[in-house]
């Protein structure tokens, strides 16, 4: 991991967030940024609340800006920022700055006091969508996925578990995922289900087409869920989903709660990260140079505050490489692909999505 | 049962009548037992029993506590459910009801809540109670109070939610679930909620902040609280207030869909239907009155057609129970209001249809992604439609929709009698020939283009949003099935 | 509740009104049909509590009459009171939800369902108009009709006193009652049954007997055939008296009505048809129509009465597609295959690589790998090891099947048999561990394991009771073979046994034959074992016999009231021979005690009914004289209790020897018969009749005067 120079402020959050990344395989993204950040409030000395708010937003940023793609990253800060922000302005607390002050300490005990809560809740919402798993994946179905899911792979297991279940599954294995290590890359997954007597085929991406005609649903798992109910996943679940879509068959994502970001991609290339999967090269074999093309996802949102700098760029092009489970090349599968997203809180039509996402920002 | 009628077998009627008469227990389970006999059959008398069942379970409900009488009501909702569960109005009363209890208690709670803020000497509840009218908006919704400030809100919740046929503790909170029906907006939250059980502990009994003052008297009022409750508002009072309201829906909803008719049907279109549906006749015929259109009626066969004959010749089904029920308001038919009928066989419908200008469909029952489950039939006439880019418009009272998530559609599609396809005379068939009949068809959201409901006409993909608003994201988790909806 | 709400109701007062009726519907269940057909399981379970589609048979009767609207129900046991009674006090008909307004169990040690009625026309409990069905019924279909119909005609003619619910059903059905079939004659107008026939039917037998009366007097008339009784009747009070009236009818259909219709001219009732096209009806009348309802059930014929509707409390059924029901719970092995129309119960396990098809399987079976089940019916707790097959079988409860065993098409297995490894149970095999049908409160009494049936280590052994045997030759003839053979010629074995005291399809004559071939065997001493209703028979056949002698009737009117006695209490020939033995031994010591000489106390005696005393046997033509010898053998046994008893039985014997009842080869064989010198009694009053037996071996040659120097020589 490039990790910066820490900043001034004497609370490293990156490597807090890469610690806690590194103990608990559980951990989401989102939910270890959300646990940064709390423990930087914790060390934080701040009573009020713009100060608060001024630290956090540091953190955050540095946050970002220490991955290559902090799309599910920043749905944890968001979102924790979000909830600061309402719960904190909201009008009593300007009025009566006594109860407000009261609620901003309450506040700040209740996180502080519950900052390991936060993670159960976050595995606990896994459980629960994996338990929704029963009514997805029916009895002699033949499911298809793909990717290094926990949230999927958690489905999978307590259908596997219920015995009554008998399902095949179809598991999209591309090249470095293959190359992966850990509990959650998909080589673990398929091992972990046919540890289980599931029955399961690993494909390349390039046999989806292929194997369609024997599949009855597709489930896929997110690192986003966009404003506008599209999802941003592992390259690949762009064109399973087109093929789902061409062959009718049901394409669910589920994906917990706190996985949904403030982002309205308009296409592929519109994603606040750089990747490197479109590199035009010219040149003879051996010096290649690689064409610095526009074409492709280099579109900086300023609020993100992320600089891509060459030390980004670089970064990015390593990360083919050297492929860590998150930061895995992703693309973006539109809304009108996805029959439904699976919440811990139930199926959600992609036009509910945006809902939710706009309640909470305005 | 004192049913003292000996030649007519059991209905609706006859069990409405006997509602009165009849220990609670004793009505529960005689519906049951006519809901698995399919003697009280189709949204319509489904939902009028339950809600009537429902009304007498509330009124012989002692005691005032609103989560009590929530889990009765979920209790009995549980069982007429499993009675059977393809009849899905009979849960959307019931989660209707739930939702109703659960809103007259949250105002309780809310009043409650002031109380306890204005003892704690803060001007912030008449804040409160300033904004609380647009507070339905949105942000309004995360109200802090229920994160930090008011630990006993949640704490009053705290049985109840453990009562949640096993939610996890991660619930929304109570609040907000009143002010809008939008679980998710603080599911979202959720995740920083005030957890039910665990951390009450765990949160500090603040010391050094006004909160500590705070928990003492809310959880010191909360037992005022409910003594207010007890003697300020009747709950029962209320919700039976409520359910007559959801009695008087049903009743008039066909009506009120029907005054959309105007907008949806015009002078000399072609209207294919189909099935005998009551709320389809009151709409063709409220546009009847003022413009000339024909009607093109597939028959239904074999379940549903001697139905539509009547129904095209009298304008009523001949079925009792839709007679005794209807019996209030006069009937003629179609064409005794100068429209030209066409009854065609189910078979003839794809022929045809290319003439067609509209489709209305009635439907069995409406499921949250914006499908539904209508009489047989009904799917092919939508993808005939499709085809030919005729539109469809499914004409459906928001009784039927239901917050449940079609996760598995066969197990939605009832199979009838085999009899009605092949004659049960006929032994070399009985032996030989595997005969189904299925009665529901389910049609996927994208063949339908328009929902008329009594609150105007809805898109497929704007149901959720109508679900969200009847029903309570706790209540739809009813029948311990995992079977959730879409907000 | 809203205007429009009120109307409604006002609206439903209104109509129901119409139909109101100050007495309640009632509803009595034979819950007991008195009949042997679905042994071996009607040993220890009463027949109505067997599951049907993995419920018990009660219920859809249950189910049926709440149905209807019926309000008070009579359940009428025979055996197995306690159990149907436990069952119906657990069940939800007796709680306070139930739609029942009263629902008894009426305990009566009842024989037939003629005595069934007759005890409840004592009972006096049926005050109105009533149904009576079986506690066998399967049928959804509505009464409205049938009952209105039958009350007009009640109002528009009191002697309308039946109404018969009859489900139509083509020239073939599975459903129908198979080897017979019921013919109605029915006046299509009035929808009257004037005429009704249980003709067996087999090539030889194509005829139906209508009263040319009938002919003239209806320019019309349906002669049906292709109706399934379902035994469903609409009764007024008045039947029940005319069953008191006639003490000998035993058998709804083939008794009562047969006959009531037959003499309408004297008690001028009229018994009516009510006739339905649709909707379903049936009776699981024997194993065969258990097969096929089951299978109608299933295939959702009887809808909503299907495995899905749950009809019992706790029942999950869920359908899927192809009528596959499964229950939750049900843990299927990834491999194992099941094809369609198949009911599996909750907790039930099935192996990897199994196959079921087209069977019902109750509750917390386990069924082992690679098994392969078709068309099997497998009760609840029933285990099946590895590698066996189970085709067209019954098992029961708690049965247990070992490995690679081979259940053949037809087996039945009755409750906890246990069939060890490797055996191979064929089609005609009945197997049990109960002795004898389980009486009230107390335990089934077992058996001792035939190890040649169930193996090494098995439990159970073949059911036979000697009824049952020579019934299955007889059988064998009549049913059609085919799979379904052992599940209806079961049925149909059980028929012909149960003729008399059930509505059964095989018909008299040939019951006769069997009869006497079998109750010649029945020893001598066998009285006591004799059922109940053989004892009365054995009393009132011999003083009925005895007053006539007294009075010196008729033969002939003597012959016919013995017949129909015989016939109305099922009794034996052999009883009858008893009987008549008996009476004229009686009579014939009264005559001497009035001082007449033995010889002509005999010849007045004998003499008058040489036709009836023929009648007694049947073996003029056989070489052993079985129902002869009986008759002495009983002549001797009663004689030998007698004063003067060895002179009457010489003179009887010569008499009877004269008058050709008795052939020399008879006497001889009686003679040379172990039972004969049974006991000391038996040994002193033969003596007298040594000469006799010695004239007879050497009268061969001179046999006129040879019989007149016998005389001489004894006077």
């Amino acid at each position: 991991m490039a990790t910066e120079t820490p900043l001034p402020d004497e609370f490293d959050v990156v490597a807090v967030y890469h610690r806690l990344l590194a103990n608990d395989h559980d951990l989401t993204m989102p939910v270890a940024a959300i646990e940064a950040l709390v423990e930087a409030m914790a060390t934080s000395s701040t009573q009020t609340v713009s100060e608060t708010m001024r630290n956090l937003e540091k953190h955050t940023n540095t946050l970002k800006s220490s991955v290559a793609n902090p799309i599910s990253l920043s749905a944890g800060t968001d979102l924790f920022q979000r909830y600061l922000v309402t719960t904190l302005n909201r009008p009593s607390a300007g009025v009566a700055s006594p109860s407000g002050a009261g609620d901003f300490d309450a506040i700040r005990n209740h996180l502080l006091s519950n900052g390991r809560l936060f993670a159960e809740r976050a595995k606990a919402s896994r459980n629960k969508i994996a338990s929704f798993g029963r009514n997805l994946v029916r009895d002699g179905a033949t499911v298809l996925t793909n990717g290094g899911s926990r949230v999927v792979a958690a489905l999978l297991r307590s259908v596997a578990e219920t015995g009554s279940v008998r399902f095949k599954v179809v598991y999209v294995l591309d090249s470095d995922a293959d190359s992966q290590e850990g509990e959650w890359s998909g080589t673990a997954i398929v091992a972990m289900l046919r540890a289980r007597g599931i029955p399961v085929a690993t494909i390349p991406d390039s046999a989806v087409a292929y194997s369609l005609g024997k599949i009855d649903i597709v489930i896929v798992g997110a690192e986003g869920v966009v404003e506008n109910g599209g999802i941003i996943s592992r390259l690949g679940t762009y064109q399973i989903g087109l093929l789902a879509k061409a062959k009718q068959k049901p394409f669910y994502v589920v994906a917990e709660s706190h996985k949904f970001v403030k982002l309205f991609p308009l296409n592929q290339y519109d994603l606040p990260i750089k990747q490197r999967i479109l590199d035009f090269k010219v040149g003879k074999e051996g010096e290649l140079v690689s064409t610095e093309n526009e074409s492709q996802g280099g579109y900086t949102v300023e609020d993100e505050g992320v600089d891509f700098s060459d030390s980004g760029v670089s970064e990015g092009k390593t990360r083919r490489k050297c492929s860590g489970s998150s930061e895995d090349p992703v693309d973006y599968t539109p809304p009108n692909l996805i029959s439904g997203i699976l919440t811990e809180s139930g199926v959600l039509t992609p036009s509910a999505v945006s809902e939710e996402l706009i309640k909470i920002w305005f | 049962m004192s049913r003292s009628t000996t030649i007519q077998a059991p209905g609706l009627s006859s069990y409405l009548k006997s509602l009165r008469s009849t220990p609670v227990e004793a009505s529960i389970e005689h519906f049951i037992s006519l809901l698995k006999r399919r003697q009280i059959r189709n949204s319509r008398p489904c939902a009028l029993a339950t809600t009537q069942l429902l009304i007498q379970v509330v009124k012989e409900f002692k005691g005032k506590d609103a989560d009590k009488l929530l889990r009765r009501i979920r209790d009995v909702g549980r069982r007429l459910i499993a009675a059977q569960p393809r009849e899905m109005v009979v849960g959307n009363i019931v989660r209707r009801v739930l939702g109703l209890i659960r809103e007259i208690k949250d105002d309780d709670a809310d009043a409650d809540s002031n109380a306890v803020n204005s003892d704690a000497g803060s001007p912030t509840p008449h804040h409160d109670s300033l904004n609380r009218p647009h507070l339905a908006s949105s942000i309004s919704t995360f109200s802090p109070l229920r994160h930090g400030a008011l630990p006993p809100m949640d704490t009053t919740s705290g049985p109840e939610s453990l009562a949640d046929s096993g939610e996890l503790p991660h619930r929304p909170a109570l609040f907000s679930s009143h002010t809008s029906y939008a679980p998710l907006g603080t599911s979202l939250f959720g995740l920083f909620s005030q957890p039910d059980t665990p951390s009450n502990t765990s949160t500090p009994t603040g010391r050094h902040s006004p909160t500590g003052k705070h928990t003492m008297t809310a959880s010191a009022l909360e037992r005022i609280g409910e003594s207010t409750i007890l003697k300020r508002t009747n709950i029962k009072a209320e919700v039976l207030e409520g359910m007559n309201e959801l009695q008087d829906e049903l009743e008039q909803s066909d009506d009120q869909i029907a005054a959309n008719a105007l907008d949806h049907i015009h002078s000399n279109e072609i209207i294919l239907t189909h099935t005998a549906s009551t709320s389809v006749q009151k709409f063709l015929l409220a546009a009847a009155k003022k413009r000339k259109f024909t009607v093109v009626h597939a028959e239904a066969h074999p379940n549903d057609h001697d139905a539509v004959h009547a129904t095209i010749l009298t304008g009523k089904k001949r079925d009792a129970e839709v007679i005794s029920e209807e019996a209030g308001d006069r009937w003629k038919p179609l064409t005794a209001a100068g429209i030209t009928v066409v009854l065609i066989p189910d078979s003839h419908v794809f022929a045809i249809m290319a003439r067609v200008n509209k489709v209305i469909l009635a439907t069995h029952s409406v499921l949250a992604n914006g499908g539904l489950v209508a009489a047989a039939g009904a799917r092919v006439i939508a993808s005939a439609a499709k085809v030919h880019r005729t539109p469809v418009v499914v004409v459906t009272g928001v009784y039927k929709l239901s917050p449940v998530y079609p996760f598995d559609i066969d197990e939605l599609i009832e199979y009838g009698d085999a009899g009605n396809v092949v004659p049960y005379d006929d032994g070399d068939f009985v032996d030989k020939v595997d005969v189904d009949n299925p009665l529901y068809d389910y049609v996927p959201p994208e063949l339908v283009d328009l929902y008329v409901t009594n609150l105007g006409g809805h898109a497929p993909s704007y149901l959720y949003r109508i679900v969200a608003d009847h029903y309570h994201p706790d209540d739809i988790n009813l029948s311990g099935a995992v079977e959730r909806d879409e907000k | 509740m809203g205007p429009k709400g009120k109307k409604g109701q006002a609206a439903d007062k209104a109509k129901s009104g119409e139909v109101e009726r100050e007495d309640p519907l009632q509803a009595v269940i034979l819950a007991d049909p008195f009949e042997t057909r679905f042994n071996p399981f009607t040993l220890e379970r009463p027949r109505c509590l067997l599951p049907l589609a993995n419920t018990p048979l009660i219920e859809y009767t249950f189910e049926f009459l709440a149905n209807a609207g019926v309000e008070e129900v009579f359940v009428y046991c025979g055996a197995h009171t306690d159990l149907v009674d436990d069952y119906v006090q657990r069940s939800k008909w007796s709680s306070l939800s139930s739609p029942f307004s009263k629902i008894n169990t009426i305990h009566s040690t009842a024989q037939s369902i003629g005595d069934a009625m007759r005890d409840l026309d004592k009972k006096g409990i049926l005050t109105g108009d009533f149904l009576l069905v079986y506690g066998d019924v399967v049928s959804n279909l509505p009464l409205e009709s049938a009952l209105a119909a039958h009350r007009a005609r009640r109002a528009a003619n009191k002697d309308a006193i039946m109404t018969m619910v009859l489900r139509e059903a083509g020239t073939t059905h599975r459903t129908k009652a198979q080897g017979t079939c019921p013919v109605f004659v029915i006046d299509p107008r009035k929808d009257r049954c004037l005429h009704f026939e249980q003709m067996p039917n087999r090539e030889h037998n194509k005829f139906l007997s209508i009263d040319p009366g009938l002919l003239s007097s209806y320019q019309e008339l349906d002669v049906r055939q292709d109706l399934i009784d379902c035994g469903i009747d609409i009764c007024t009070p008045d039947v029940l008296a005319l069953w008191s009236d006639n003490f000998d009818f035993q058998a709804p259909r083939k008794g009562f009505l047969h006959s009531v219709l037959k003499d309408y001219d004297l008690n001028g009732k009229t018994i009516h048809t009510h006739i339905v096209t649709d909707h379903y009806a049936a009776r699981v009348r024997n194993l065969h129509a258990y097969d096929s309802i089951s299978k109608d059930i299933v295939s959702r014929w009887a809808y909503p009465l299907c495995p899905d509707s749950n009809l019992l409390r706790g029942q999950s059924y869920r359908l899927q597609k192809g009528n596959i029901y499964k229950e939750q719970g049900v843990i299927l092995a990834r491999s194992c295959i099941i094809n369609r129309k198949t009911v599996i119960g909750r907790d039930t396990s099935v192996g990897e690589g199994s196959v079921i098809s087209n069977s019902i399987i109750g509750r917390g079976c386990v069924i082992g790998r690679n098994v392969a089940i078709d068309g099997a019916y497998i009760w609840d707790n029933t285990r099946i090891g590895d590698g066996s097959s189970v085709k067209r079988a019954i098992l029961a409860s708690e049965v247990s099947v070992g490995r690679t065993c081979k259940v053949e098409p037809g087996a039945l297995i009755s409750y906890g048999v246990t069939i060890s490894d490797g055996m191979t149970i064929g089609g005609d095999h009945r197997i049990t561990r109960a002795k004898r049908r389980r009486e009230k409160n107390e335990d089934v009494e077992r058996g001792e394991p035939n190890i040649a049936i169930v193996g090494q280590g098995g439990d159970g052994f073949e059911y036979l009771d000697d009824e049952e045997e020579d019934e299955d030759e007889v059988v064998e003839g009549l049913t059609p073979t085919g799979l379904i053979y052992n599940l209806s010629s079961l049925a149909l074995s059980t028929d012909s046994i149960s003729t008399l005291n059930s509505n059964s399809e095989s018909d008299i004559s040939q019951e006769y034959t069997q009869r006497s071939a079998s109750g010649s065997f029945v020893s001598i001493d066998s009285v006591e074992s004799e059922s109940g209703h053989a004892k009365h028979f054995d009393h009132d056949a011999a003083s009925s016999i005895y007053d006539s002698l007294e009075a010196g009737h008729e033969s002939a009117n003597i012959q016919l009231e013995l017949t129909s006695l015989r016939m109305s209490l099922n009794a034996s020939e052999h009883q009858v021979r008893r009987a008549v033995a008996v009476a004229f031994v009686k009579r014939v010591s009264q005559v001497i005690k009035s001082g007449v000489e033995a010889k002509q106390a005999v010849a007045q005696v004998f003499d008058p009914h040489k036709s009836l005393l023929k009648r007694i046997s049947f073996d003029k033509e056989e070489a052993a004289k079985v129902d002869q010898v009986d008759f002495l053998l009983l002549l001797q046994k009663e004689l030998a209790s007698r004063e003067k008893g060895d002179i009457i039985l010489l003179q009887a014997s010569m008499k009877l020897y004269q008058m050709d009842v008795l052939q020399p080869e008879a006497v001889e064989q009686w003679w040379a018969d172990a039972k004969a010198t049974g006991t000391e009694a038996l040994v002193n009053v033969r003596q007298k009749t040594q000469p006799f037996i010695e004239f007879l071996e050497n009268q061969s040659e001179e046999d006129s005067e040879g019989e007149s120097e016998e005389e001489s020589e004894l006077e």
